[in-house]
This record gives structure tokens, C-alpha cells and sequence, in this order.
């Protein structure tokens, strides 16, 4: 299985396009907000939530991939392989996250060196892994939508919760901006209650208990999405 | 030879696969020893793809049991039993030959090493090409290369030469026997007669999802490359089957038609008992053989005694 996220790691790093995509948005977006020379908490808020962007982009396309993957029988050729297609579901899974890291990093250094954001280096340590582990629920997402439609359907599906999640979720502007009858539901989403774990760690705040709880429910949720999906798409493979 | 030993490579049993209202599998018994190669002969249409899969475990059959080395497919696969090469299928972009060969190969316990996998398939010089950038001979025998890569116990081709000129077909072919020499198992479907019996010890014909002969190239050549000679009868209307060379006699539109392995013999026979009118030879295409096959498995179904299979 390691040979595997390995091959599918070095056919991302191969593809330029996409790395420079998963990077340019949320560096765009970091430098934007961080452009008129905010506060330290609204420079915090505006890393974490450009960083977050980034991570979600890139397992959002990942998961879009496998579409594409099957659609050139690629899944079909792995199925002739001893790998069993669950252990193929994980790799992808454990691919995402990883290329996940890259924006993620990206943006933490920008942030440190751009307007300079000021942590203690536990804190940034804590942030990391927050924002690098949380992603994996939303891999899953990824993953799901990838197994569940057709190639060209996979990548409208995508990038149609890539956009709502990120605009529900306040990692371009904080969720307070959003009319009043979206912001309840705002505070349900995965995404939102992601990026909170690494604000409050920023803020030195215990995570909140519900925040918890709803990222829970949805890590739950999004993997027997994967699941059932993998079970309808994995098999037309 | 390691065919003595353990549950044989392929057995099916009684296996049914239907698309809708289609039998594309209608009843298929079938078992393949080790170290044997054999052909699955048969027209377009006739279920040797919808067979092939289902013995890979990409899908399974509606009715009926099938084993690979005593395991269920899918189990089979898992455990490294299995190589094969399917019809379709494109290649993935960024990856190079030999990534791609030793990606699979590592996903096998005791795979074959890497270089003599690009030797075997003749890939060397072209290891370092990407896969995508490939034309449709050298496609081919990567895919043929994936197949063997982990040296499975039983390799399955798929009209491993559709679509390939004469020339990437020999070396195609002359990859597979070098590595059916080595004891493993090959299992290659084709609608070449030639290609079976330039490549296979044993052929089973498919048509209608049935196996409608099972023997070897030889046996199965005079089945299928014999004439058919009709003639309107005079006289007397049985004891044509004992006609030397004869092995159906068809009853059709007042004629009869008599398939023979020898259309001399059977026409000297003929005119000596001065049995006919109106008399015809004609050669039997692979298709019409298929047909005549087909026909003869039907009525052997109907009388159990007289089973060609």
C-alpha cells in the first residue's frame, strides 16, 4: 500500500498545475486579507482560514481525481493487483491528507515572514497538526464525491462544495459578515468548526466542547458517505 | 511440474451471468489444471469477456461457483494468484514504463525482478517513456507486463492482440510462451483459431455462453476446419454418419448437409453408392463452425450420451 501512495503522490507532485493551483488561491487570499495591515487576531483568523482553504482545495481535487482514475480504467487496473480496493480507498484517503500539508506550511511561513503573525512555537506546532489531522474527514468528502459520479460530474460537485463550504465555513471572511439567517447553519458545517479548532488554539482558548461534537457527527457522516459511495462507484470500477 | 499438487487453477461450476434478459454466461462447467495453457475460443459476443472477469473477481456470477486455486476470485487476487491484462483501458499520465511495472510488481509477495519483466516484455529500451506516450503495440505489452509482473500462478489475457499489427503480435505471443515455459498457468481468450493453435495446448470454444467444445488444438481444428458437403438425397435418407470422414449429418430444406474432416473420402463414398443429386463442398468459416458447434452441443445437452464436451 505504500508503493501505492507513493506512485499517486509522485503523479501529483509530476503535475505542476495542480500544486501551483492549490497554492496560488490561498496565498492570493492570505495576502489579501493581510494586505491592510489588520490586527494580530484578524491576521491569526485570516492565516488559519487561507491555510484551511488551501488543505480543503487540495483533497477536494484529489477525491475529483478518482473520477478520472476510473473513467481511464486505472481503478479497474488496481483491482487486478493484490491490493483489495478498501486498502485503495485509504491510500487515497492518506494521499490527501498529505499533499494537504503543502498549503498548509505554505501559508504558516507567509504568515510568519508576511506581516509577520506571532505565535509561540507550541502554538504553531498546535495549529499545524490541528489543521493538517482535521482535513481528513473532509478527504473523506473528497473521496466520495470521486467515487460517486462520472468525471465531469465529480469535478462540478467538487468545486460546488469546495466554494460553499469555504464561504459557509468563514475562511474568507468571518462568518458574522454572512446574512443573518445563513450564520446558524454557517456554525454547523464541517468546515467552520475545522478551522475553529486551530483559532482557538490560536487564541489560547479551550476547543469548544460543541465544535467537537459537530466535527464528530460529520467525520462519522463523511465516511459512511465515502463508504456508500465507494460501494456504488468502487464496483463499476 | 507443479500440477499434481493442490486444487486445480480454474474451476467453474455451473456458472450463469445475465444482463437483463441476456445469458451472456449460460451454464459454464470448466476446469483448468496447472501448468496447462489454453485458449478461449470464440466469436464476438459469445461471453468469453463477461467469463474472463468473473474469474478475475471484478464481478461476481449469478448462479453457479467459481474457484481459483481452491479460493473464492476475489481471494485469489488478493493473495497474489492472479495476473491479467484486459481489453480496455487507457494509461494514466505521469508515470513512467518501469514506475509503473515495479508499482505493480511490489504489490505482489514474490514478484518477478524487475529488469527480467522488462526483458520478458520487451520494454527496456522504452523504460523510462512515459506510460500515456505510448503507441498502441508498446501499450500492449505493458499491459502484458503488469500481468506477469508479480509471476502469478495463472495469467489471464484478454484478446491480448486486439488492435495489434502482425508484428507487435509475435513478439506478443512470443513473450507469452516464454513465460508459459517457466510452468505457470496461461489463460488467453481469442477469436484467431490460429493464434489458439499456435499458442495453446488446450482450447475450449465459447459461443452463446456456453462451452460448446473442450479439447486439443488438433481435436478442435478438425472440428471446426472441416467442409460441408450437401447434396439432395436419393434413395436412402440414413446412414450418412457412417459415411468415412463424417461427423454431423443436418437434415435442411430437403438437403442434407454432412460436415467432414475429409470431403474426398466422403464424396467417393457418396458417388459409389450413387446416394445424391444436386451435390455441393463448401468450407466451413470460422463462424458457421462456431454455429455447427453451437448446434451440436444443444443436441448433446438433449442426449447426455453423446456430449462433445
Amino acid at each position: 500500500m505504500l508503493g501505492y501512495i507513493r506512485l499517486e503522490i509522485l503523479r501529483l507532485v509530476r503535475n505542476g498545475g495542480y500544486l501551483m493551483m492549490s497554492l496560488i488561491m490561498p496565498v492570493g487570499l492570505y495576502v489579501t486579507l493581510a494586505g491592510g495591515g489588520p490586527d494580530q487576531e484578524s491576521l491569526v483568523r485570516a492565516m488559519v482560514g487561507a491555510a484551511a482553504f488551501g488543505a480543503l482545495g487540495v483533497v477536494i481535487t484529489n477525491g475529483t481525481g478518482i473520477a478520472e482514475d476510473r473513467a481511464l480504467g486505472w481503478l479497474r487496473q488496481l483491482r487486478l493487483t493484490p491490493l483489495s480496493p478498501v486498502q485503495v480507498v485509504i491510500a487515497r484517503g492518506a494521499v490527501a491528507t498529505c499533499l494537504g500539508i503543502l498549503p498548509i506550511v505554505v501559508i504558516g511561513l507567509i504568515g510568519k515572514f508576511y506581516r509577520g503573525v506571532d505565535l509561540s512555537p507550541g502554538t504553531w506546532l498546535e495549529i499545524f497538526l490541528l489543521l493538517w489531522v482535521g482535513i481528513a474527514p473532509l478527504a473523506m468528502l473528497g473521496i466520495g464525491i470521486g467515487y460517486l459520479f462520472k468525471a465531469q460530474l465529480a469535478q462540478i460537485a467538487g468545486t460546488v462544495s469546495y466554494l460553499t463550504l469555504t464561504l459557509l465555513g468563514g475562511l474568507m471572511m468571518p462568518t458574522d459578515t454572512l446574512p443573518s439567517w445563513l450564520q446558524p447553519l454557517s456554525k454547523e458545517t464541517p468546515v467552520y468548526r475545522y478551522a475553529q479548532l486551530s483559532w482557538d488554539a490560536a487564541a489560547n482558548s479551550a476547543p469548544s466542547g460543541t465544535g467537537l461534537g459537530v466535527l464528530a457527527l460529520w467525520t462519522a457522516l463523511l465516511a459512511a458517505f465515502a463508504a456508500f459511495a465507494y460501494r456504488r462507484g468502487g464496483r463499476r470500477a | 511440474m507443479a500440477e499434481q499438487h493442490g486444487p486445480p487453477a480454474v474451476v467453474f461450476k455451473g456458472v450463469v451471468k445475465e444482463y437483463g434478459n441476456v445469458r451472456a454466461v449460460d451454464g459454464i462447467d470448466l476446469t483448468i489444471h496447472r501448468g496447462e495453457t489454453v485458449a478461449l475460443l470464440g466469436p464476438n459476443g459469445a461471453g468469453k469477456s463477461t467469463t474472463i472477469n468473473m474469474l478475475l473477481g471484478l464481478f461476481p456470477p449469478d448462479q453457479g461457483q467459481i474457484e481459483v486455486f481452491g479460493k473464492k476470485p476475489e481471494l485469489a487476487m488478493r493473495a497474489g494468484h492472479l495476473g491479467a491484462m484486459l481489453q480496455e483501458g487507457k494509461m494514466i499520465p505521469r508515470v513512467s514504463v518501469r514506475e509503473l511495472v515495479d508499482f505493480v510488481r511490489q504489490t505482489y509477495r514474490k514478484p518477478l525482478p524487475l529488469q527480467e519483466i522488462l526483458d520478458l516484455a520487451e520494454l527496456s529500451k522504452i523504460a523510462n517513456r512515459n506510460v500515456d506516450r505510448l503507441s498502441g503495440g508498446q501499450a500492449q505489452r505493458v499491459r502484458f507486463a503488469l500481468a506477469l509482473a508479480g509471476d502469478p500462478d495463472l495469467v489471464v489475457l484478454d484478446e491480448p492482440t486486439a488492435a495489434l499489427d502482425v508484428e507487435s503480435r509475435r513478439e506478443l505471443w512470443a513473450a507469452m510462451q516464454r513465460y508459459a515455459e517457466r510452468g505457470n498457468t496461461v489463460l488467453f481468450s481469442t477469436h484467431y483459431l490460429e493464434e489458439a493453435d499456435d499458442s495453446a495446448d488446450r482450447v475450449v470454444v465459447i459461443a452463446s455462453g456456453r462451452v460448446v467444445a473442450d479439447g486439443t488444438t488438433s481435436q478442435i481444428k478438425s472440428m471446426i476446419e472441416g467442409r460441408t458437403v450437401s447434396f439432395v438425397p436419393r434413395g436412402r435418407q440414413e446412414g450418412f454418419d457412417l459415411l468415412p470422414g463424417v461427423s454431423s449429418v443436418e437434415h435442411r430444406g430437403g438437403r442434407v448437409h454432412l460436415r467432414t474432416s475429409d470431403s474426398d473420402s466422403t464424396v467417393h463414398a457418396l458417388s459409389r453408392a450413387d446416394a445424391f443429386t444436386d451435390l455441393e463442398v463448401s468450407g466451413v468459416g470460422l463462424e458457421e463452425a462456431f454455429i455447427a458447434l453451437t448446434h451440436q452441443s444443444r443436441h448433446a445437452a438433449a442426449a447426455p450420451e453423446g456430449r462433445t464436451t
